[in-house]
């Protein structure tokens, strides 16, 4: 799991990602996939769908999507 | 196998604090050490445990994102569909009178200045708590005796332009009051132009020069508080468990704080306004998260405190207690859009526009009126691609 760029505002920060961004991360990447983009890990045989790569290269810790978290605040 | 020692065990739990509630860790300490006491505990089942205390705890934490509003607002709501509408009068304990289900939660979320039956529930210090007859007499004096408690009867003298008040006996001696201290009560509140005259148990006030004053006056008198807090007009003295409690219905806080003998940590109003005002904020904010979630659980309604808590945040975070609705929470929120969904869309929209608002469109209201992804869940992650190979190794 990829835990490099996330946290950082002390105790609001979480050290994984939300539910909510592993499914935005996997759904772009997928999408990406979907439509050509290269896939940056081998990937076995058995999968199939464009999801089915980006939740394994997310597993992986390869995806190259990440997020931007802002601090809480104003909204 | 030898255990830990109960001393180890208490040292690894305890540098779970900070990490992890303090309840939970006290649990934790306090069943650990039972369990230590019947078969032996290894440190690395210690460990394995702490463990797995940790990670509970983080996964049940609510994740950044979660539209905690939302699930407050209908975890209240739908057992709110089963509370009574009624409101009961005399209810409860002691036959006083208490708001009770629905009114009683739409009265605390309106906070509403003066509730429909304000309670007190004055806790006493040791010696007078512990004897029967002391809690009396801190309770005879904390009710509040007007005149018209003590009358067995009022004329309106329309000859001399009189009124003749006849006391109870059994009332004055009740209430242990005599007809002059009455009178001197009431020349104090009337003021020396009155003259007043007491003939045994009655009294005769002179002072009207005309039929309507006359009347006035007697409106008036009736009112005029002998002794006692203002406001407060039942008293009850209960026994619970081992201390005497008084009971009271009406509510004057700042008063009963300063009497003798009151235990000021624990008496408390239900009057939420009042508590704000003597107490301060965060007081305030206790006692509304206590009377809904005793509201609910009355009704035989068990809602999550969390819930209630974040209610009970939205209405305080200002540094002032706000209602949720048209004064408060609703109608204060920054957006004109989410305002003007809420309410009188064109007044808000027409003052908007005059003052030159400015709309960041960043609620869930305004989001959906300009058709955009709502700022929750996933609607609120930004994605960012990452750069070159080199950053992603």
């Amino acid at each position: 799991m990829q835990t490099a760029e996330l946290g950082g505002f002390g105790i609001f920060s979480v050290r994984k990602y939300t539910k909510f961004e592993k499914a935005r991360i996997i759904g772009a990447r997928a999408l990406q996939i979907s439509m050509g983009a290269p896939v940056l890990v081998e990937v076995p045989k058995h999968l199939k769908s464009s999801v089915e790569i980006a939740l394994y290269e997310f597993e992986k810790g390869v995806c190259p999507i990440t997020v931007l978290r802002e601090p809480p605040g104003e909204s | 196998m030898t255990g830990v020692s109960p001393e180890t065990i208490r040292s690894e739990v305890r540098k779970l604090r900070g990490e992890v509630p303090d309840s939970v860790v006290e649990e934790l300490e306090r069943t650990l050490l039972r369990v230590g006491k019947e078969r032996a505990i290894t440190a690395e089942a210690l460990q394995r445990v702490i463990e797995a205390v940790k990670e509970a705890h983080l996964s049940s934490l609510v994740e950044p994102g979660e539209a905690v509003g939302t699930v407050a607002a209908q975890s209240i709501g739908e057992p709110g569909t089963q509370m009574t509408l009624r409101t009961f009068h005399y209810a409860g304990v002691a036959e006083l009178n208490v708001t009770l289900g629905l009114p009683r939660l739409i009265e605390i979320l309106d906070t509403r200045r003066t509730p429909s039956a304000a309670l007190m529930t004055v806790y006493l210090e040791p010696p007078y708590s512990k004897d029967k007859d002391k809690a009396r007499a801190i309770a005879q004096e904390i009710e509040m005796t007007t005149v018209e408690d003590l009358i067995s009867e009022m004329e309106t003298d329309l000859m001399n332009m009189q009124l003749l008040l006849s006391l109870s006996r059994s009332r004055l001696r009740q209430k242990e009051l005599t007809p002059s201290k009455v009178k001197e009560v009431l020349s104090r509140e009337l003021g020396p132009k009155v003259e007043i005259n007491v003939e045994e148990t009655k009294l005769r006030i002179k002072a009207a020069e005309s039929l309507s004053e006359l009347r006035r006056l007697a409106a008036r008198v009736r009112k005029i508080k002998l002794k006692g807090v203002k406001d407060v007009t039942k008293v009850v003295v209960k026994k619970e468990g081992e201390e005497w409690v008084i009971y009271t219905e009406g509510s004057n806080f700042a008063e009963i704080l300063k009497m003798k003998g009151v235990d000021k940590k624990r008496t408390t109003t239900n009057n939420i306004r009042e508590i704000e005002e003597i107490l301060g904020i965060e007081a305030a904010r206790n006692a509304l998260i206590r009377e809904m979630s005793s509201t609910l659980r009355e009704q035989g309604l068990e809602v999550d405190i969390r819930h209630i808590m974040l209610v009970a945040d939205m209405m305080t975070v200002k540094g002032e207690v706000r209602q949720i609705g048209r004064h408060g929470v609703s109608g204060e929120k920054s957006s004109v859009l989410a305002r003007a969904a809420f309410e009188i869309t064109l007044k808000h929209l027409l003052e908007a526009s005059l003052r030159g608002e400015e709309d960041r469109l960043r609620g869930v209201t305004e989001s959906i009126i300009t058709g955009n992804p709502i700022p929750l869940g996933t609607g609120s992650v930004r994605l960012v691609m990452q750069g070159g190979r080199s950053e992603r190794e």
